[in-house]
């Protein structure tokens, strides 16, 4: 759980001396746990209640960033186990993996797709993160030569650097670079000294792997001991159902126990779970939705990436905030000026129910989507967002009128009875009561509302 | 501080119900613990797989669809074959009484339509014990009333509220019905869809059931999730990624506590069935499943 | 707890009937009935107000003078409505309400400068309703600032919480309470109130006062200042008045996580303890909460 303002006020002075910025202690308090405000903004803090607090602030479960510049992925920082309790914050990142065994042209083929395979979707660009560089050939220069490749070819995307051997692990890391600050993986038992001697020096995040739960977080005591505290997880989850049980016990030990050592994001693996290709995608989707840091996956196609980012997007979206949709009027099926016109809210599954139908129902027509802040259609019309008034002052301003030659606008069936009011409102349109579920718009478009 | 593993262990239990009748029948629920978490309850019963068949489509018996452990029949889209509600009660027993497996009957879904059609279904079927749907606050007295005298057991459907959910779970008990022959459908929305909406509606259910111990919703979920996936446009206009969007959904319920998917696809069914029966072998601490 | 009696508004048929043909008997009789039933303040909610708002107010405002000597607490988004109701208001009015959407701080604020009115100041603003406690104090917090730097005092500050329906959202009517706890440390000498009977928005009709009255027992022990209540609850007045102590004090216990044996209480005891219960979060809130064991 995340630290609140009531634990942390009887650290402060308690004399309301408002030189915060805050009318009272409490107040400051709250903004500290809230993370809107630093122990220094207070003057009067003794040097060791400072410490406490700093302590106290720091979120249980540490926020670390892979990669640098506008593609790094930051992964961590969560505060629950389940998401209706608050959100989860850190989407996972998608790591594709690749061999140095594969041929030039897999390995140019690879790079190619992670760029490619973008999708859009209620206006957010969807695609994976990072790839993933894996020492398989045992010729270290080999390897070494992957990784300048994708140094210089594929600057912009953050990598993962996978290699049991950990000489070939390091000059990895000198070729890449440490300040692009790629993620070393893995640190075990056996290499953590030499490790952690090594990225000292030149600080970059890593992984740690071990048999278990309990046998990671000794590892990261010893790192966090030498000041290493960008760390990931891997406790080497063989199955779904090993995988379920480890990273919840990791993110149970963090958030509700208060364990620093496993309070850090994880890193999984379904591209060693399987060989088969659509299991390996299902247990990708299994740990998107149970906690998982990186997944790292065999390989990308439209088909598979595309489901996955589709599922993070619904996993990570703020149970608090009704997904919502640009206001605007949208073109279905490349329509013309005698096109049919629906109006409805901007609710992002109202849009997405009705012009996936408009769409099926291949009628070329235009969707006016009306912001209403989110609400579904019955929600904003109780609300008064979807009432005749809005309803005509959108579509006053919203241009629909230049596009087309007739007068005819949709309304959805849930407000027929505004009917007669936004008749009044926009005189110059007739306006028509249409279908009340999505589903009921193909016929409806079909039959013909023709003017 | 030394590690100690977060055990959490629950005061409840989700309930056990039978569907199907004398061997060929099927338990579902019966867990004291989150999906999949055996390293802290039991879970006696795998998540059950059903595979959709509408009237239509059962005419030509795909073989596929009758090796499923459980078929559902879905009943909407009868009316505009133009058949009346004797004449589809009693080609749904016909089926019922040749599969040879546990059936579940999704009735049209709008209320009125369902309060005449299920209890003749029901009666067509007496003993067969069903799985019966959906049940809504609109018309649970005559579908409970059916299920008691011809010994069947119901789906209880609202809309992602918890609380309705809750509402009506008692409404049907004070029918009459015991916890143990009801089945919760929260509405499964498909991936991209609002799936996220039912994911958390079926986690809070069931933490509900097992942490709270709250006996009203102590009941097994079904996600009825094959129409709902196929429908989409991503899942149209390419098979392989209708098979992993019904895939991704069917998984992601499962984690939220669904205890029966109901899947149209046949591939679905195998693949899910593969994660079912992989990767919960060679787990060493499991009891059950 | 100070209660202010909610019954005169406009969504009432009678009394928006009565206001359009400016029909004073039916708004006076509710106005002295709900003096006699012991408020302390009465609410003249006239909704938005678009049209006519400002004569409206006025003719409601000398209607209800005229028939009861309590203070007054209008209630319209209408600023200019609101303005014509406080010129002529014979004491103190409470104005309600404003918050901390920016145009509410730009129109209804400066009004309670200007009357020295009291001034109900929700913890909406432009980013909606703040969804715990935290959120919730960081918003008051701005707009309570805001206030003081307009010259209105805190003691002049009437804090709304905002308390959503209980079968809608329980986790959010604990937050409440939480954050009517930190309410005098977060900024000293404010006040608070609440439209209590939002709480049972959506609960069938006959089951809400007892969830109304339980929150008001509830919420008062977190300190509650004020509450605008149905003025003819007479339960929800009598233990306002502190005439039902068994009652309070059993509801008490169950905030406190108090084992509580129900099979010597009577049923109206047990009725509120699962009322409680529930609304502590410890049940999940169905109709039927009353018929539950």
């Amino acid at each position: 759980m995340a630290v609140k303002g009531t634990d942390i006020k009887d650290k402060l002075p308690g004399t309301n001396c408002k030189e915060c910025g805050m009318p009272t202690c409490f107040g400051f308090a709250m903004k500290l746990a809230s993370g809107k405000a630093e122990p220094d903004n207070c003057p009067y803090l003794d040097p060791q209640v400072r410490e406490e607090l700093e302590d106290l602030l720091a979120p249980p479960m540490k926020l670390v960033t892979i990669g640098s510049g506008a593609q790094a992925v930051s992964i961590g920082e969560e505060e629950v186990m389940f998401r209706h309790e608050k959100t989860f914050f850190h989407a996972p990142g998608f790591a594709l993996l690749i061999s140095d065994n594969e041929t030039e042209e897999e390995i140019a083929g690879k790079i190619k797709r992670i760029r490619e395979l973008q999708f859009d979707r209620v206006g957010i660009n969807l695609k994976a993160d990072l790839l993933a560089l894996h020492f398989t050939s045992g010729e270290v220069a080999r390897y070494v030569a992957l990784v300048k490749k994708v140094a210089t070819e594929a600057s912009d995307i953050g990598v993962v650097l996978i290699s049991e051997d950990t000489e070939a692990l390091l000059k990895a890391l000198d070729a890449y670079g440490a300040e692009k600050k790629p993620l070393l993986y893995p640190v075990t038992a056996d290499n953590i000294v030499k490790i952690t001697e090594y990225i000292k020096e030149k600080p970059t995040p890593v992984g740690v792997k071990a048999g278990s739960v309990e046998e990671v977080a000794a590892l990261t005591a010893k790192l966090r001991a030498a000041g290493i505290e960008e760390i990931v997880l891997d406790p080497d989850s063989k199955n779904l159902a090993e995988a379920v049980r480890d990273q919840t016990l990791i993110r149970r030990a963090a958030l509700k126990k208060g364990f620093r050592p496993l309070g850090f994001p994880s890193i999984t693996f379904p591209c060693f779970m399987t060989e088969e290709k659509q299991e390996e995608v299902l247990l990708a989707a299994g740990l998107i939705a149970k906690y998982a840091g990186i997944v790292v996956l065999s390989n990308m196609e439209s088909h598979s990436i595309f489901p996955l980012l589709v599922e993070r997007l619904n996993i990570y979206t703020d149970p608090r905030r009704p997904m919502t949709v640009e206001e605007k009027v949208y073109e279905i099926n490349e329509p013309d000026k005698n096109a049919p016109v629906i109006v409805t809210t901007n609710f992002a599954l109202t849009y997405f129910a009705v012009s996936s139908e408009m769409e099926i129902s291949k009628v070329p027509s235009y969707l006016c989507i009306q912001d209403t802040e989110g609400l579904c259609v019955l929600a904003a019309w109780s609300t008064g967002k979807f009432t005749a008034d809005t309803i005509s002052s959108y579509i006053k301003r919203s241009g629909i009128a230049d596009k087309i030659s007739h007068r005819n606008l949709i309304i959805p069936g849930y407000v027929a009875q505004i009917k007669g009011e936004l008749e009044e409102e926009l005189p110059d349109w007739q306006i028509i009561v249409g279908a009340r579920e999505a589903t009921g718009i193909p016929a409806m478009l079909k039959l013909g509302v023709k003017y | 501080m030394a590690y100690e593993a977060a055990i959490e262990t629950y005061s409840g239990k989700v309930e056990e119900v039978t569907i199907g009748k004398g061997e060929d029948s099927l338990r579902v629920g019966g867990e004291t613990t989150l999906p999949f978490h055996f390293f802290e309850g039991r879970l006696p019963n795998p998540p059950k797989l059903a595979l959709e068949v509408s009237h239509q489509r059962q005419l030509d018996r795909s073989e596929e669809a009758f090796k499923a452990e459980i078929i559902s029949l879905q009943l909407l889209g009868t009316d505009a074959e133009g058949k009346d509600i004797e004449e589809i009660a009693a080609m749904t027993a016909e089926i019922v009484r040749s599969v040879g497996v546990p059936v579940i009957v999704y009735g049209t879904g709008e209320p009125e339509r369902d309060r005449e059609l299920l209890p003749k279904v029901a009666e067509a079927c007496a003993g067969e014990g069903l799985l019966l749907g959906p049940v809504k606050k609109e018309n649970y007295r005559e579908i409970a009333a059916a299920c008691l005298k011809y010994d069947h057991r119901l789906i209880a459907q609202t809309p992602l509220d918890v609380n309705a959910t809750k509402q009506l779970n008692i409404m049907l008990t004070k029918e009459g019905i015991s916890t143990d022959r009801i089945v919760i459908d929260p509405l499964s929305s498909a991936l991209g869809y609002g799936m996220e909406y039912s994911y958390s509606a079926m986690e809070r259910i069931k933490l509900a059931a097992l942490a709270h111990n709250d006996k009203m919703l102590q009941m097994p979920i079904i996600a009825n999730i094959g129409g709902e996936c196929w429908k989409v446009k991503e899942a149209k206009e390419d098979d392989a990624q209708g098979v992993l969007w019904e895939g991704i959904t069917a998984l992601c319920f499962i984690l939220a506590g669904a205890n029966i998917l109901i899947l149209r696809s046949p591939h679905t069914y195998k693949l899910i069935q593969q994660i079912l029966s992989k990767h919960l072998k060679n787990y060493d601490n499991r009891e059950g499943y | 707890m100070i209660l202010i009696g909610e019954n005169i508004n406009i969504m009432v048929k009678v009394i928006s009937k009565a206001l359009e043909e400016r029909n004073p008997e039916p708004i006076q009789k509710l106005a002295i009935a709900q003096t006699e039933a012991g408020v302390d303040f009465l609410d003249l909610n006239l909704g938005p107000a678009r049209k006519d708002g400002e004569a409206q107010m006025e003719w409601l405002v000398r209607t209800v003078q005229e028939a009861s000597t309590l203070p007054l607490s209008l209630d319209t988004t209408n600023p200019v409505a609101m303005e014509a109701g406080l010129a002529i208001c014979r004491d103190k009015a409470l104005i309600n309400s404003a918050s901390g959407k920016q145009e509410s701080i730009e129109k209804m604020l400066p009004l309670a400068q200007k009357y020295s009115a009291g001034v109900i100041i929700s913890v909406l603003n432009d980013e909606g309703i703040p969804s715990d406690a935290a959120g919730r104090a960081e918003s008051i917090m701005e707009t309570i600032s805001t206030a003081n730097e307009l010259g209105i005092s805190n003691e002049d500050i009437w804090v709304d919480p905002i308390l959503l329906p209980v079968s809608v959202d329980q986790q959010q009517v604990v937050e409440y309470m939480e954050f009517v706890k930190m309410l005098a440390d977060l900024a000293p000498g404010v006040k608070s109130t609440v439209g209590l009977s939002n709480l049972s928005n959506g609960t069938p009709g006959e089951l809400r006062g007892i969830l109304n009255r339980t929150y008001m027992i509830m919420i008062g022990r977190c300190g509650q200042y004020s509450a605008i209540v149905d003025a003819f609850d007479k339960e929800l007045i009598s233990i306002n008045k502190g005439e039902m102590t068994g009652i309070t004090e059993l509801v008490h216990k169950v905030m406190d996580g108090e084992d509580i044996d129900t099979a010597s209480l009577s049923s109206k005891e047990r009725d509120y303890v699962k009322t409680a219960a529930v609304i502590m979060g410890k049940v999940l809130y169905s109709h039927s909460w009353l018929e539950l064991d």
